[in-house]
């Protein structure tokens, strides 16, 4: 894997703003949505087959976090909370090169990184899952 | 004027803007031969630079193999779709035309799309489809729970397919203000997930903003299918199926298997979950949730 720092060439697609906007976006639809009374989400997968999807638990670790349970956050969804807590930094990471327009950081891939990536993919998932299952199921 | 051949006969003289229409439109191909005043012999039309998205290929160094360089038909640029010449044939023309290009023959309208240039036109094209789209669809959904009578025993699956008048009327209020951020949050978090499911298959060939740009125009476009009254809703998720995959395929330069491996994780894991929240969303109250949770 390798880092390197750069401007942005003109004319090319603005990820960092993209992740910010859609972050926001993504606020607003969840928060006009419970504000006028939509319900909360609950697993189609879960009431057809009676065992939680992958993401089951999402929203409960979502609400854990707001209240400041960071650990209980984590046990319902370990990996759903990972990546809530990575999307939380990349957005800092964003919204700091946006405001002080700073260099952008980049990450490339050779072809080595990219099996690691997919058999640690993987295996997290299955991990995970077995672990909602566990927890919820 | 451009003169216009094709397998050795003329096809006639055009203008410039005549020529971008017929490249976006299909009327003349990459390969088509043109010629203009000034040019000494003729040449393919993805030579000429104001069809091209990017600047012409360089001309070979001196001792270089000519043919090395040469850009035959593969070579040639994405000329774009109908949706980024809207200035010169008009907006709901250009809109229409992209959206008959990709529910019609997905292949060929991904092969034009641009790759690079800014994400605000591909966004608003994301948004006017799919705001239009989900109104129809949440317009529909007020009419069929009018007409579809209470089921008198409301637990189980019954309850979670039946949608009450109150609240499909509420989801119609919900879209008719939400629905460009709703179309625009969609497709920025649907994109990005199929782009991670994607790099797993192996084919993730291009950045990002080329799998955001597929979804773009397969949103804008398939959601335009909810129109059709009541199996419209069926009807759009099939196409919006097939144009993604098709779009990622052709857009990454990648094979069908992988496109159809990363979609396929997609709709697993994203679609089971997001047509439960809707499903449910749209029909339920508290003690029916806690029904389904008791499950």
């Amino acid at each position: 894997m390798r880092a390197t720092v750069g401007r942005l060439d003109p004319g090319e697609p603005d990820p960092e703003l993209l992740l910010v906007g859609g972050s926001l976006g993504g606020l607003v639809y969840a928060g006009a949505w419970l504000a006028g009374g939509g319900p909360m989400p609950v697993c189609a997968f879960r009431a057809l087959t009676g065992c939680p999807c992958p993401t089951c638990g999402a929203t409960r670790c979502v609400l854990a976090l707001l209240h400041g349970n960071v650990r209980e956050a984590m046990g319902w969804n370990p990996l759903v909370f990972a990546g809530i807590v990575l999307l939380i930094l990349m957005n800092v990471y964003a919204a700091t090169v946006l405001a002080g327009k700073l260099p952008r950081v980049r990450f490339s891939l050779n072809e080595m990184d990219g099996r690691f990536i997919r058999a640690a993919a993987a295996i997290l998932f299955a991990m995970n899952w077995a672990w909602v299952i566990h927890r919820i199921g | 004027m451009i003169h216009i051949g094709r397998a050795g006969s003329k096809l006639g003289s055009f203008s410039e803007f005549e020529v971008k229409r017929g490249l976006a439109s299909g009327q003349f191909f990459f390969t088509d031969l043109g010629w203009k005043e000034g040019m000494e012999s003729w040449a393919p039309l993805s030579t000429f630079a104001e069809f091209s998205s990017t600047p012409p290929p360089m001309p070979p160094l001196p001792g270089e193999s000519a043919g090395e360089e040469a850009g035959g038909p593969e070579s040639a640029q994405p000329v774009g779709l109908p949706w980024d010449y809207r200035k010169e044939i008009g907006f709901f023309p250009a809109f229409g035309q992209t959206a008959w290009m990709i529910l019609m023959n997905p292949t060929g309208a991904y092969a034009r799309m641009h790759e690079a240039g800014g994400l605000a036109s591909p966004l608003l094209y994301n948004l006017l489809g799919g705001w239009l789209g989900l109104i129809a669809g949440g317009i529909y959904l007020v009419v069929a729970s009018r007409v579809t009578p209470r089921p008198a025993d409301l637990t189980g699956m019954t309850a979670l397919f039946y949608i009450s008048p109150a609240k499909a009327m509420w989801e119609l209020k919900f879209l008719v203000i939400m629905g460009p951020v709703v179309a625009t949050v969609t497709t920025l978090v649907g994109s990005l997930i199929a782009h991670l499911f994607l790099m797993l298959a192996g084919g993730a060939n291009k950045a990002y903003h080329v799998t955001l740009r597929v979804f773009c125009f397969a949103f804008g476009s398939a959601e335009l299918l909810q129109l059709i009254p009541f199996c419209g809703n069926l009807i759009a998720l099939v196409l919006l199926v097939i144009c993604s995959v098709v779009g990622l395929a052709v857009a990454h330069g990648t094979t069908t298997g992988r496109s159809v491996a990363a979609m396929g994780l997609f709709m697993l894991l994203g679609f089971v979950c997001c047509i439960g929240l809707f499903l449910v969303a749209m029909g339920s109250d508290p003690a029916m949730m806690q029904e389904i949770l008791k499950q």
